[in-house]
């Protein structure tokens, strides 16, 4: 076998560990069940948007996607949507402030859509934890929640 | 959803017809000639027309079974706005 | 061959004639089915039914035309096993008498050789001579029968040919099978313009039943002339209302039309919606018995070919069963979109694209193209994760791209969870390459001035490269690609990929995943952030992006290219915007 296939083989067992140590979880392995994993995410979820007092719509039904490429388990997207004329910046600031304070490692980022303003958005996340998203626009709002990963797969949720 | 004039009810009621006439043209079967003939030019003949017996059978099935899916499809679009409404009535 | 006047059974050929009759009888079963279903769907009404109406009403004509063939076969059948069974019965006299007239002839022969040598004698009488002379007579008289029953076998051969050509042209003849059997011969001998036209013009259940040659042809047209063709056909026309050739043609032909360039989307769709789902039916019905086939089998050897075959019996199944669950699944949009199966098409693995958003009125449209490992039981992530995309577009301006979850190549396996190295050779992204460009092809023939993009991640972006450098005539607006696995160095740089932008991103991947992709590439591939001339997506506010995948993995903190609240997903929603 020449070097490059040793190589080869090498980094296949590297990534493989890898790749089974993450998705086994920090949590040793046990996956917390939907029900659990989803109610996470609404109590998040309802804390973020009782921060700022707007026009909520009701928490809508997720969206069940998958926790890792290739990986197992299931994990709930929800997406909380206004249409509504903001003050895109300043929203983000509260968010972003909102989540630090909570532990969460906030990144923002912005992109300018010429004639439609400048859209922010920012990804925070935590171990074990709810992750939240948002995308801020002078057009409206957009609020992701992701549950922490559950037991199961998307496939059990499709009709 | 201004389109969409019908009843659940009545949705799942062709789609129970459209699946029974699926499920009869999928299993309606074609003999196959045998030997009955002892004449191998009549043998073929009867091959030539039961392929092609065959190719308008399945589209029978085909069809009815596009149909069906159609029926399905929009039976589930009921699905959709019930959760709709029930999201903007009571919440989750 | 002679015809033989004995061979045959013509209790065999009755029976086939009622196992006709009762095939009417299933005909006549199902049609009444589908009458229960126009009679119940009577309180349906409004632009959701009209689909359902135009195809409806084409089952019933196209059953009482297939029973009244099943009439003439019948017909044929019987004429035929009574003419069998007469010839027999007269075969069997004929060979009755020519037995009866051989033992006479060898008794006569006898008697004959006898009665000679009495009458040769010396005390020979006249009643010998007379003797003689009657066993003469006697002997003529035999050989003459003899070679009348040989006339009459003779005859009844040829009476036996004649049933037959007769039941053989019988069965063939345009009563039958709708079209006259040489049929097939005379559409490959018409120029494109006639065969296009007796095509549109033949009852879908006879379309149905013609030879692959036709499909086969219409599928080789190009898309201009199939365009000309469809739209002389009634017009572009709509899901719900299209004229009955259109209609025909979908559902006679569905594999040839829901992947033709030049038909219009809403037609693919119904087609290839057709087709999946017969094939999915069938996959199910193959793993049940493979599943079987496996709890049966005795032995190692025997267990092990079995386990394979339910092997790969599961993941046929399991990828059409996710590919028919695009139709259906959710998806975090702002506002909804149509969904249309914009191609389909069987094999191993079976192969398709799933669009969300209508490619016939959409303003922009943009392939989303995976990497390695993917295949149709990935279509309802992909969608979710091109929907990131198109949520981003739709709060913005309200409106989106149509994304197509592109998932028409056999793509390399993935080599971290399999060892296999196609990933690094150029194989896979050639032969991918080529559908992906006829693809992309079929929207720029119909949608001639459409936006249209191409998203691409991983060994995508290979693939991709390639289709695109191949041809000038896509306009591609926007090439974007994710955590490129590498260009081949055919395509030297975004210029040669002939798109009007291009775009790449390269997270700092954690186990450096694209990074390793093109560093033992063979042959060597390029990535794209670096000195290719494309405009490098940011993947981070801050170091966002960390890891090879579209979307990450709760469990840590990584994060994925089309993530959402992400750098690189405002970046690619702003490069697909219509």
């Amino acid at each position: 076998m020449n070097s490059l296939s040793k190589t080869l083989l090498g980094f296949v067992a590297v990534v493989g560990l890898l790749t089974t140590a993450t998705a086994c979880g920090s949590n040793g392995g046990d996956e917390m069940q939907p029900d659990e994993a989803k109610q996470n995410a609404v109590a998040f979820l309802r804390e973020t948007m009782d921060h700022e007092p707007l026009a909520w719509p009701e928490v809508p039904d997720p969206v069940a996607t998958r926790c890792a490429d290739g990986g197992d388990g299931v994990r709930f997207q929800y997406l909380v949507t206004i249409d509504q004329k903001t003050d895109p910046k300043e929203l983000a600031t509260s968010f972003e402030e909102f989540w630090r304070a909570k532990g969460l490692d906030v990144q923002p980022s912005q992109e300018d859509f010429g004639k439609y303003g400048v859209a922010y958005s920012a990804t925070a996340r935590a171990d074990g934890k709810p992750w939240g998203s948002f995308q801020f626009s002078e057009r409206g709002i957009s609020l992701y929640v992701d549950s922490p990963c559950a037991e199961g797969s998307p496939d059990d949720y499709e009709d | 959803m201004a389109d969409l004039e019908v009843s659940w009810s009545t949705l799942e009621a062709v789609h129970g017809a459209l699946d029974k006439a699926t499920g009869t043209f999928t299993g309606a079967s074609l003999p196959t000639e045998g030997g009955a003939s002892g004449a191998e030019d009549v043998a073929q003949a009867f091959a030539t027309f039961r392929t092609a017996q065959q190719r308008s059978d399945e589209w029978l099935a085909d069809t009815s079974r596009t149909l069906r899916e159609y029926a399905k499809d929009t039976k589930s679009l009921f699905a959709d706005a019930d959760d709709d409404l029930a999201g903007k009535a009571g919440g989750k | 061959m002679a015809a033989d006047p004995l061979a045959g059974d013509p209790g065999a050929i009755t029976r086939l004639s009622s196992a006709l009759a009762d095939h009417q009888d299933d005909i006549r079963t199902g049609t009444h089915h589908v009458a229960s279903a126009l009679h119940d769907a009577d309180g349906w009404e409004g632009a959701s039914k009209d689909r359902f109406t135009t195809t409806v009403g084409t089952i019933a004509p196209a059953a009482q035309r297939i029973i009244s063939r099943l009439d003439a076969a019948i017909d044929v059948l019987d004429t035929y096993a009574e003419a069998v069974r007469q010839i027999q019965d007269e075969a069997e006299r004929i060979q009755a008498a020519q037995l009866t007239n051989a033992v006479g002839s060898i008794a006569n022969a006898v008697s004959l050789g006898s009665a000679q040598s009495t009458a040769a004698g010396s005390d020979a009488t006249e009643a010998d001579d007379r003797r003689v002379d009657r066993l003469q007579t006697d002997a003529d008289d035999l050989a003459a029968a003899a070679k009348r029953l040989d006339a009459e076998w003779d005859a009844l051969v040829e009476r036996r040919a004649a049933a037959d050509r007769t039941a053989a042209a019988g069965l063939t003849d345009s009563e039958v099978l709708g079209v006259a059997v040489g049929y097939a011969g005379a559409l490959a001998a018409m120029s494109d313009a006639d065969f296009l036209r007796a095509v549109a013009g033949m009852p879908p259940e006879v379309l149905a039943a013609q030879d692959q040659a036709v499909a086969d042809r219409i599928a080789g047209m190009p898309p201009e002339v199939v365009q000309a063709w469809w739209d002389g056909l009634g017009g572009r026309g709509t899901a719900g209302e299209h004229s009955a050739a259109q209609d025909a043609l979908i559902t006679a032909l569905p594999a040839v039309i829901g992947n033709l360039n030049g038909v219009p989307y809403w037609a693919r769709d119904q087609a290839n919606r057709l087709s999946a789902q017969r094939a999915y039916e069938q996959a199910a019905e193959a793993l049940v018995a493979a599943q079987e086939t496996y709890g049966k089998a005795v032995g190692r050897a025997a267990q092990a070919v079995a386990q394979r075959a339910l092997i790969a019996a599961q993941e046929r199944y399991n990828q059409l069963n996710n590919f028919l669950a695009g139709v259906r699944t959710d998806l975090n949009l702002r506002y909804p979109l149509p969904r249309q199966m914009v191609a389909f098409r069987d094999g191993e693995p079976p192969l398709g694209a799933f669009s969300v958003g209508d490619l016939d009125s959409a303003s922009s449209v943009t392939f989303l193209v995976p990497g390695m490992g993917s295949s149709l039981a990935d279509t309802t992530q992909y969608m979710r994760t091109g929907s990131t995309v198109q949520q981003s577009q739709q709060q913005m301006s309200g409106d989106a791209s149509a994304y197509v979850t592109w998932l028409g190549y056999e793509a390399p396996p993935d080599f971290v969870a399999t060892g296999d190295t196609a990933v690094f050779h150029e194989d896979s992204a050639r032969a991918g390459a080529s559908t992906l460009a006829a693809d992309l092809a079929g929207v720029r023939a119909t949608r001639p001035d459409v936006q249209l993009n191409v998203v691409a991640h991983s060994y995508g972006s290979t693939t991709a490269a390639i289709a695109l450098a191949d041809d000038a005539a896509l306009r591609i607006h926007s090439f974007v690609t994710l955590g490129s696995a590498g260009i081949p160095s055919f395509v030297p740089d975004a210029a040669a990929t002939h798109a009007a932008h291009m775009y790449a991103a390269q997270a700092d991947e954690k186990w450096g995943i694209a990074a390793f992709g093109r560093t033992f590439s063979d042959p060597h591939r390029a990535d794209p952030t670096q000195g290719f001339g494309a405009t490098e997506l940011q993947t981070d506010g801050s170091n966002t992006v960390n890891v090879h995948d579209l979307a990450a993995d709760p469990e840590s903190r990584n994060v994925g290219y089309l993530d959402s609240g992400t750098k690189t997903l405002l970046g690619t929603a702003k490069a697909t915007m219509p």
